[in-house]
């Protein structure tokens, strides 16, 4: 099923070109990896997506226009784990994940028990249920991150973008969190995922977008599309893509 | 958080609400129009509708001193500390800056500047509190308006620096009207309003506000979820869900709205506003849920308290402006050594 | 010889020219002055309005504009005066540029402002090279006494000699009622448009009501000068006042229908009263030499017993004397406010 459906995305901020032409389409099940240099406009399409930016041209969700839908709606569908985490006061992890039932409840209710359980049961999906009462700002990055995660899950959102989501994390946890991916994944979580890694594209995504300059490289199957002549393309760097016994494919760089 | 923390969030909610009730209650008792023990359980037996020995004078006049001077007055202080407390905490909130007050967007240099004015030209009350009141909602609007050219209000610097603006406006009009005031009636009379009473305002005033002035503090606990939310960015508040523009417009508007009827009924109190979020802070925590309405509870028994004070202690009452900046620095201080998880 | 007789004819002529007279001023000091002065700048308003009933047509200019309600009982050249600022508390500093322009022979200062420093009074003044006089007139028997030195400055002393006498017999007055009063009414001086504000017995500012031989209920010592304290109404019932003064005309209209006020003896009795003012206050804000005949009415009010007063005539009789101007009954009833009640 075709979720999302945009077509001659173009954006500029400040007189400053950012995207030119650039369609995009999101199936239910895809798990879609954008890759591009720093610059390139990977996050900026990400909160054309999410209804954040306006820029010329079409989004659909489901069909419709994404400017037809209130804030709230929005929010059920698509939630978004950004890159960077601002959290200036001292919330509880529990407080910021179940902030994610805000797009649920009503201006005069307040959070019920039916949202709280809902909360605690996506901590305890990832795993930090044990941090609920903690103060976020002094856990550790990748707890954080996993936060986040628990967060756009409570938000019971079928979509969920995120934005360099391996950012911080130490070797290990990126591994783990990619996994964790997958498994959602298998649940019927729609991923588009912005990364820096090819590697991490290759394991966990079923697609890729590759932008360059603003503007579409290619875009389609990741096994397929992520060459070692785009990469050249987008990074000018000479890599060579070797696939392994157990069917994975990996980028290793050709120094 | 701890166990004591946790408690305490939990209970302290109830045991503020009757902190406040038993001062109530005891406010009623003091003042400079002495009653003795007596006589006060006297009034409260005859009140219940049983006997008592009070001539019906006494009984008349208690009646007055009780309920038409002491209780409007008392009402009077805890609406305006629960209003200015929670409009405090709310632009604490959405600005992420622990330095906002009330008065950040011009709406107390507005107000002032529409009492002076109204003073000078030698209005009746009416038209004073009218002016004090349009004056203040329109500062905002300037503030308001010089933001949105600037950056459609995304931007919360900017709005900030639009307040600036705007108060420095109404501030400098506020001058040029102390000028032409003439220096002995006029003028004295807009100064020891600027420092602000609770002796100004009459009772039917302060029951005709309180009501306005209670939906709209109800109205920001309801949207103090989307405060919390605010909190992380307007792109990730929006991500969740939140309106943000509306979010900002409604808060900023009713705790406007709400500011400038305090102002309307005792003139200009300070520090409270900004004050009373971060004892808040340091009790229970950042959960905004939590902060507005104990924050409210707070700025009430604290406003009482320094009321009660300023109209005993003395034959003549101190302004409360003043008594509020001499006891509410130092705690500030206090509060800001104290502060050490973030804020 | 006739050279000789030249020179020293000049040399006397100079000297006479140059030393004038000299003068002592209310502090002691010993002045130089001209002999012939044209032009009085008197920097506070106390020192204007005597100066004003004295010789009017030496002001030099006015400290701050009047008021519409002042300017209907005073001439009209002297309203149109420039205005030159002067010290009274609450802005409205002397304008240096003005007063240097204006030249005037010498300027009035109240000893108040002596306080600030020789220096920086100079300076506020642009440095003008004038004789500065100070005179007290902070008392009723000060500004009494105030009115012969301005007098002999402006060499009418045979005018200041009367009010001068009009004053004393009033004080005296006073005074002896004073002694033969058995009782001293309880006042309360309800100033602010809610009445709810007030001087402390030991001010200056309510000075008449001690001077006529009443008690002002509220006891303390002031803490500035400006005075205007803010009291609760709680305190104004626990004084319980016999008599009220009002200053404020939307206090006065208001005061019998409000319905706290009820309780208070003074207002049970019908014993308020309106200042009357016009062009200044009988009693206070501004102080003036309008006193003298707002003490005569108070000792009437007070000790009506051992006084009585045809006010009408006393009031006519004051206002030709000091103001030279002749009070119609319907300009009476205005200033008395008695077209509030």
């Amino acid at each position: 099923m075709k979720l999302i459906e945009a077509k001659n995305i173009s954006f500029s901020y400040q007189d400053k070109p950012i995207l030119h032409n650039v369609d995009f389409e999101l199936y239910q099940g895809d798990v879609l990896s954008l890759v591009g240099q720093n610059g390139c406009g990977k996050t900026t399409l990400l909160k054309i997506l999410l209804g954040i930016y306006k820029s010329t041209g079409s989004v659909k969700l489901l069909s419709k226009e994404i400017t037809k839908y209130s804030r709230k709606e929005l929010a059920k569908l698509i939630s978004y784990v950004p890159q960077t985490h601002q959290i200036p006061f001292d919330y509880t992890v529990f407080d910021v994940v179940l902030m994610g039932r805000l797009a649920h409840i009503g201006l005069f209710s307040n959070y019920s028990l039916y949202d709280k359980n809902i909360a605690i049961k996506c901590l305890e999906k990832v795993g930090i249920l044990h941090l609920k009462d903690n103060i976020y700002s002094q856990i550790s990055g990748g707890e954080r991150q996993l936060a986040f995660i628990a967060r756009a899950l409570t938000q019971e959102s079928k979509i969920i973008f995120m934005d360099e989501p391996v950012t911080g994390l130490d070797y290990g946890n990126q591994l783990k969190l990619l996994k964790f991916l997958k498994e959602l994944c298998v649940e019927g979580y729609t991923f588009v995922k912005t990364t820096h890694y090819p590697d991490h594209a290759l394991y966990a995504s079923n697609k890729v977008m590759m932008l360059k300059d603003g503007k579409v490289l290619d875009v389609g199957d990741i096994n397929t599309k992520l060459t070692t002549h785009n990469i050249k393309e987008l990074y000018d760097v000479d890599v060579e893509i070797i696939s392994r016994k157990n069917g994975y494919k990996y980028c290793i760089p050709t120094l | 958080m701890k166990l004591w923390e946790k408690i305490l969030n939990k209970i302290g909610f109830m045991v503020l609400t009757l902190i406040l009730i038993a001062l109530i209650n005891t406010s009623l008792f003091v003042g400079n129009y002495e009653i003795s023990f007596e006589e006060y359980l006297m009034f409260l037996k005859q009140l219940l509708g049983l006997e008592s020995n009070l001539s019906v004078e006494k009984y008349e006049m208690l009646q007055s001193v009780i309920f038409e001077i002491r209780l409007p007055r008392i009402i009077a202080a805890v609406i305006i500390g629960a209003t200015l407390s929670v409009s405090g905490a709310a632009f604490q909130a959405m600005f992420v800056n622990p330095l906002v007050s009330p008065g950040i967007l011009g709406v107390l240099s507005g107000a002032s500047f529409g009492a002076a004015l109204g003073m000078v030209l030698g209005w009746s009350w009416f038209f004073i509190n009218l002016s004090t009141f349009i004056f203040g909602m329109m500062a905002v609007l300037l503030a308001l308006s010089i933001s949105f050219i600037y950056s459609s209000a995304k931007n919360m610097i900017i709005l900030v620096l639009g307040g600036i603006i705007s108060s420095s406006l109404f501030s400098a009009l506020l001058s040029i009207v102390k000028y032409t005031a003439d220096p002995y009636n006029a003028l004295p009379a807009i100064t020891y309003w600027l420092m602000g009473s609770l002796s100004f305002s009459t009772s039917s005033m302060v029951w005709n506000l309180s009501i306005p002035m209670l939906c709209g503090i109800l109205i920001l606990l309801f949207f103090s979820k989307y405060l919390n939310a605010l909190s992380l960015g307007d792109e990730e508040a929006k991500a969740l869900g939140v309106d943000t523009f509306k979010v900002k417009i409604i808060v900023i508007v009713v705790a406007t709205f709400i500011s400038a009827l305090s102002v309307i009924l005792a003139g200009i109190i300070g520090w409270i506003g900004l004050i009373i979020p971060h004892i808040a802070r340091l009790l229970f925590g950042a959960d905004n849920k939590i902060i507005l309405p104990i924050s409210a509870l707070l700025g009430a028994i604290f406003l009482l308290i320094v009321d009660n004070a300023s109209r005993i202690i003395l034959s003549f009452e101190i302004p409360i402006g003043i008594v509020t900046a001499i006891i509410g620095i130092p705690i500030f201080i206090m509060v800001l050594k104290n502060a050490k998880r973030g804020f | 010889m006739k050279r000789i007789i030249h020179v020293l004819l000049l040399l006397i002529s100079f000297l006479s020219l140059s030393y004038g007279k000299e003068f002592e001023d209310m502090l002691g000091n010993k002045i130089d002055i001209k002999e012939n002065i044209t032009k009085i700048h008197a920097s506070t308003p106390i020192l204007l309005y005597s100066l004003y009933v004295i010789d009017k047509d030496k002001i030099a200019g006015l400290n701050f504009p009047f008021t519409q309600g002042e300017a209907q009982y005073l001439e009209k050249k002297i309203v149109d005066l420039p205005v030159l600022g002067g010290w009274f508390g609450q802005g409205r500093t002397p304008n240096s540029e003005m007063i240097l322009q204006v030249k005037p022979d010498l300027i009035l200062l109240s000893d108040f402002t002596k306080k600030m420093g020789e220096e920086k009074i100079k300076a506020s003044l642009g440095n003008i090279d004038v004789p500065l006089v100070y005179l007290k007139s902070n008392t009723l028997e000060e500004l009494i006494e105030s009115f012969a030195y301005i007098g002999k400055l402006v060499n009418k002393e045979a005018r200041a000699k009367e009010l001068q006498e009009y004053g004393t017999n009033v004080l005296n007055l006073a005074k002896e009622i004073s002694l033969k009063a058995n009782k001293k009414p309880k006042v309360y001086y309800a100033e602010g448009k809610n009445g709810l504000e007030t001087e402390c017995d030991t001010s200056l500012h309510s000075e008449l009501i001690t001077l006529a031989g009443a008690d002002n209920v509220h006891k303390c010592k002031e803490t500035n000068p400006f005075g205007k304290q803010s009291i609760n109404f709680e305190q104004v019932l626990q004084y319980n006042p016999e008599i009220i003064l009002v200053y404020e005309k939307e206090f006065f209209q208001n005061i019998y229908k409000d319905s706290k006020w009820k309780y208070i003896t003074a207002v049970k009795n019908k014993q308020v009263y309106f200042l009357p003012k016009g062009p200044f206050s009988w009693f206070d804000r501004p102080p003036s030499f309008m006193k003298l005949l707002g003490l005569k009415w108070l000792l009437n009010i007070f000790h009506s017993n051992l006084y009585q007063l045809d006010m009408n005539k006393e009031a006519k009789e004051f206002y030709r004397l000091f103001l030279n101007m002749p009070l119609s009954d319907e300009q009476l009833n205005e200033i008395m406010g008695k077209n509030l009640e």
